[in-house]
């Protein structure tokens, strides 16, 4: 069977979004990604857990753990997960695109 | 002998670059810095009678050193006021470190003592506060195979030192007595906890009381990570983490419960996909083989067309064939739709025939 399907809301979205302009040497974590899409914490971890089964994004867990809190859990976008963001990215410009053109006036000669 | 006694005697500090103010009510010692801000200056605690401490700073900035020499003829201790706290002694007597207050403040500070009637006085606030930070000193008492640690909040700096209070007192001296203070001590770590003051709202702590209960952003991660299974219980770890920031975003107590609830929210969410993952699986299963498929399709049709036969024969199957076709072509329907909803593909029949075939 294919990968489970993923439906690309705004949540969806912001989250790759995030994860995709995220350095590879200080990827986000949890709290970090509740911060930077505004969404809370409800909105985020379940998107996450979705984004994960589909294999779009992976996790890794902090190593060395450190000594004084708890482990963090890093999340990083895998090559599937960036080639549908963009596509979903292009193909919501080129929806645009159509919108525009068919909506507004083209303009004609005098 | 009771350590809490030790706070009646005035404790000095001075040297480069420092002021020592020994507070009036005696056994406080404050470092006045231009840099450091006025509410957030690290204090010591000591007996005159017996350590004295000499104070410089180095040349790298945020990192502080003290040099400790005492009247018991040990050798000066030095300590680094860096994120971790290392202050060791030798003798009987008292021991005391003070918590470092630069803005990276760590939580964890490590003091070792030996000798008998052993004492460790640790005192301080945290980092400069963004919002109000509740102040937090702490006293402890070392016995041989047991350790605690008292917090004592709200010390109100600048003004009167709480540990100078009867109040206060009765409060070391309770926790002395339970500690065992006159016994060798061992070598112990304190983690400083700073916890950023819960404003309270309009309808008081509405957070706090739940039958009694108290709803603290820990338990009610706790009860999450619980609701989250077996399966997800990874999940501790990271909202544990989260509910406690990054070392230059510390989460307030509102914004603990915020993330803490949106944390139960979260545990539903993930049950919830589960059982719907799980009432899926028979549904894709049929979706996924043709052969099934199929038999969705045509028994449903099948039966009706049975029905109709036995109940107005053959002539009745003609008759009403509009609706024994509509039966099975919705039905056909709900399949591509299905299929189409649930991305499922079902197996190629060419291919499968290709791989029977020797």
């Amino acid at each position: 069977m294919s990968a489970p399907k993923i439906r690309l809301t705004a949540v969806i979205m912001d989250i790759l979004d995030v994860l995709t302009n995220s350095p590879v040497d200080d990827p986000p974590w949890g709290l970090r990604l509740c911060d930077q899409t505004t969404y809370g914490t409800s909105t985020v971890y379940p998107a996450l857990d979705r984004l994960l089964k589909v294999g779009w994004i992976e996790d890794r867990w902090e190593e060395p753990p450190p000594e004084d809190r708890p482990r963090r859990r890093y999340y990083y976008i895998t090559s599937a997960g960036r080639a549908a963001y963009q596509d979903e990215i292009a193909a919501r410009a080129a929806r645009r695109t159509a919108w525009t053109a068919r909506t507004l006036p083209t303009g004609g000669t005098a | 002998m009771n350590p809490a006694d030790s706070f009646q005697d005035p404790f000095a500090v001075s040297g480069s670059g420092w002021i020592g103010v020994p507070h009036a009510a005696g056994g406080l010692g404050r470092m006045d810095e231009p840099w450091w801000p006025s509410h957030n200056g690290p204090f010591v605690n000591g007996t005159a009678s017996n350590i004295s401490w000499g104070a410089s700073t180095t040349a790298q900035p945020g990192v502080i050193q003290l040099t400790e020499s005492n009247s018991l003829g040990t050798a000066p201790t030095i300590i680094n006021f860096e994120p971790t706290v290392t202050l060791t002694t030798t003798g009987g007597g008292m021991s005391l470190g003070a918590a470092p207050t630069t803005i990276n403040f760590e939580p964890t500070v490590t003091l070792t003592t030996t000798g008998g009637n052993s004492f460790i006085g640790l005192a301080g606030d945290g980092r400069p506060a963004a919002e109000s930070l509740a102040v937090r000193r702490f006293y402890h008492w070392n016995k041989a195979a047991t350790a605690g640690a008292a917090a004592i909040r709200d010390t109100g700096w600048p003004g009167t030192p709480l540990e100078n209070t009867p109040s206060a007192r009765a409060a070391q001296d309770a926790l002395a007595d339970a500690l065992g203070a006159d016994q060798p001590t061992k070598t112990m770590t304190i983690r400083v906890v700073i916890e950023a003051k819960a404003a309270p709202s309009r309808h008081g702590h509405r957070w706090r009381l739940v039958r009694g209960t108290v709803l603290s952003p820990r338990s009610l991660t706790r009860v999450a990570v619980a609701l989250a299974g077996q399966k997800r219980s990874m999940v501790g770890d990271e909202w544990r983490g989260h509910l406690l920031g990054e070392p230059d975003r510390g989460l307030t107590q509102r914004e603990q419960i915020r993330a803490a609830r949106g944390f139960v929210l979260a545990a539903v969410r993930y049950r919830l996909q589960d059982a719907a993952e799980q009432a899926w699986r028979p549904v894709d299963a049929v979706l996924k083989s043709r052969g099934l498929s199929n038999l969705f399709v045509l028994i449903p049709t099948l039966m009706a067309a049975m029905f109709v036969l036995h109940d107005e024969g053959s002539l009745g199957v003609v008759t009403s064939a509009e609706s024994i076709i509509t039966i099975g072509g919705t039905l056909y329907g709900l399949v591509r739709v299905g299929r189409w909803y649930r991305d499922v593909k079902p197996s190629d029949p060419k291919a499968k025939r290709a791989k029977e075939k020797p």
